[in-house]
């Protein structure tokens, strides 16, 4: 059993453990019998499965992003599948009847990972649809619904980032679900569903292990009078969906998808009533992570040295060991040091040494640090610069940035820069971690 | 994962028993625990019922159950946590707490992240070890130590060591 030896200070440690051992009793467990019922919500399979989503499947609309423990929400409709927006609906819809919600001419709203990233850094006129919940909602409605009109007075925004804007159309009336996919200075609003006032059903504890997904349905409203239809497609190709444990509230059904690694995932759940009529509709779409890629081989070296004015690209890997020390200088919260080997091809190996300075983000999820280092060739020549790190904590793994600044010897003059994809290996003892991974540099005089 | 297929006729996966046993031999722990992890009361039953749900539905893929609960319950702390900073961004500044001796400490728990926290609660509570608390927080062990280091540091600041 290892503890490190974070602090020297036993009667604060006993005090700490005092208080929580005290405050522990402030809560009386009341543990209640283990679920044994079964959900009262019927699910069923659909009659029909459609290939409604093939098309829009590669549009990547309507993503949610899962990426550890992130997780983003979106809903989103696409021109085949406009009726999957929530709303009352018949199914099969009769062609003269007016739906609430019209096919679309473009996908929306455009939310996923890289959307995201695009709208943050290049503000637009999107950008500004989604900066509040107000004109997410109209927008979104003016897109899919376009005879409803969004009660905007009605708006409620929750302490956690989500909102809601009722709407109507003639007797009809429901409400938009939005959630903040952005930050509270960087608020982007994507629309999560829309329910009306029948039965709603909203996704939630939704969570991937592996190419195993898993989520619960809850659903409120009339407790009979409907059934569930489920439908869950990975890469546009129907997935296999099938039930998992019971929830010890009666009304939150556990469902679970097998999908590939990197597919785009779909769920669509329905309440139908015994007429047809939908009562509600949900959907949701999520994004799994790749298989984690087998590391690349290093490049074949190209010249490793300069020989007269020109540049030069190398790769190759790179092991060492850092040693760490927490200060308490404000200036160098963690002092670093780093030795290791850089190898260039099979044989020409490098030497590099650097001392960094780095500080710990406020939620101690990444260090960043900066520091110097020197690089010496196996005939003695050095290049020297500046060391940049960032390092995630929760991987101990981040890019390290040479910045040659200048040379000795036949580099003498030279600039450039060299980039390590470091990794940390094993756990390792108390104040010491070796580190190995890829390098590349661009060298020139 | 259970293979139950969806059919009108499917009804429940019962509870494996060795996670029924451990429901009923830690269930109050860990109540203690997301008590403590999260500092909601009200809410910690909450976190602990949807740990033993999210535990069942992974029941054939667990290994170690008592620490992947563990881990459950860090996590659905934490996005009670996230929740709270929402909460407090959006709230009126509130007057300058004037707090009892007894509680300066509980109080200064809440001035911590919550990898930071949770750290501290499962070092001094728990008495887990570094890998243990690895596992639960989901980061690796030097993060642990950086964790409940600068807890620690921030903790003696703000009761003024």
């Amino acid at each position: 059993m290892t503890r490190s030896p974070v602090l020297d200070d036993e009667a604060f440690e006993a005090e700490l453990r005092a208080m929580l051992a005290r405050r522990a009793t402030d809560v009386r467990p009341a543990r209640p019998p283990v679920p044994a019922g079964p959900t009262a919500v019927p699910l069923v399979r659909p009659a029909s499965r459609r290939r409604r989503w093939a098309a829009v499947a590669a549009a990547a609309a309507a993503v949610l992003v899962v990426a550890g423990a992130a997780v983003m929400l979106a809903g989103g409709v696409g021109r085949d599948r406009a009726e999957t927006d929530s709303g009352p609906a018949a199914e099969p819809a009769p062609p003269d009847v007016p739906d609430v919600f019209q096919t679309l001419g473009a996908v929306w709203p455009v939310v996923g990972r890289d959307a995201l990233a695009a709208l943050v850094s290049d503000p637009g006129d999107m950008a500004a649809t989604l900066s509040s919940p107000e004109s997410a909602a109209a927008t979104y409605l003016a897109e899919v619904a376009p005879a409803a009109t969004a009660d905007l007075a009605g708006m409620v925004v929750g302490p956690d980032g989500d909102a809601t804007v009722p709407w109507s159309s003639g007797d009809l009336t429901g409400v938009v679900a939005l959630r903040n996919a952005g930050v509270a200075t960087i608020p982007i609003w994507v629309v999560t569903g829309a329910e009306t006032d029948g039965v709603q059903v909203t996704f939630g504890a939704l969570e991937s292990a592996g190419t195993d997904i898993g989520f619960a349905l809850h659903v409120t409203g009339p407790a009979t009078g409907h059934e569930l239809r489920v439908e869950a497609f990975a890469d546009g190709e129907e997935a296999t969906v099938r039930d998992g444990p019971a929830h010890p509230d009666g009304i939150t059904a556990n469902l679970e998808v097998v999908a590939p690694w990197g597919a785009d995932v779909e769920v669509l759940v329905r309440a139908v009533d015994a007429a047809g009529t939908y009562l509600s509709t949900s959907h949701t779409g999520f994004t799994l992570p790749a298989t984690p890629e087998a590391p690349e081989a290093p490049d074949a070296p190209a010249d490793p040295g300069l020989v007269g004015e020109g540049a030069v690209e190398m790769s190759g890997t790179f092991a060492g060991t850092e040693l760490f020390t927490f200060t308490a200088d404000p200036d160098c919260e963690i002092d670093h040091s780093l030795d290791a080997t850089l190898t260039i091809g099979d044989s020409t190996t490098w030497s590099l040494t650097a001392t960094y300075c780095g500080s710990m983000s406020e939620g101690a999820e990444r260090v960043t640090a900066e520091g110097v280092f020197t690089l010496t060739t196996p005939g003695g020549d050095t290049l020297s610069g500046r060391l940049l790190a960032d390092t995630e904590l929760a991987t101990s793994s981040g890019p390290y940035t040479l910045e040659v600044a200048e040379g000795t010897g036949a580099y003498a003059g030279a600039t450039g820069s060299c980039r390590l994809g470091s990794r940390l290996l094993d756990d390792p003892p108390p104040d010491s971690q070796a580190r190995e991974g890829t390098f590349s540099c661009e060298i020139s005089r | 994962m259970s293979a139950v297929p969806l059919d009108p006729t499917a009804t429940v996966v019962p509870w494996d028993d060795d996670l029924v046993l451990l429901y009923e031999r830690h269930y109050d722990d860990l109540v203690r625990l997301a008590y403590l992890v999260s500092g909601q009361a009200a809410q910690a039953e909450e976190v602990v019922q949807d740990a033993f749900v999210r535990t069942q539905r992974s029941w054939a893929r667990v290994r170690d159950p008592l620490p992947y609960l563990r881990t459950a319950v860090v996590n659905g702390c934490r996005s009670l946590g996230r929740r709270q900073v929402l909460e407090r961004e959006r709230r009126p500044r509130p007057p300058e707490p004037v707090p009892f001796a007894a509680d300066e400490l509980w109080d200064a728990l809440g001035t911590l992240t919550d990898r930071q926290r949770a750290a501290v609660v499962l070092r001094f509570y728990c008495d887990l070890p570094d890998a243990e608390i690895a596992t639960a927080l989901g980061c690796r062990v030097p993060t642990v130590r950086t964790s409940i280091h600068r807890a620690l540091a921030k903790l003696r600041k703000e009761i003024d060591r």
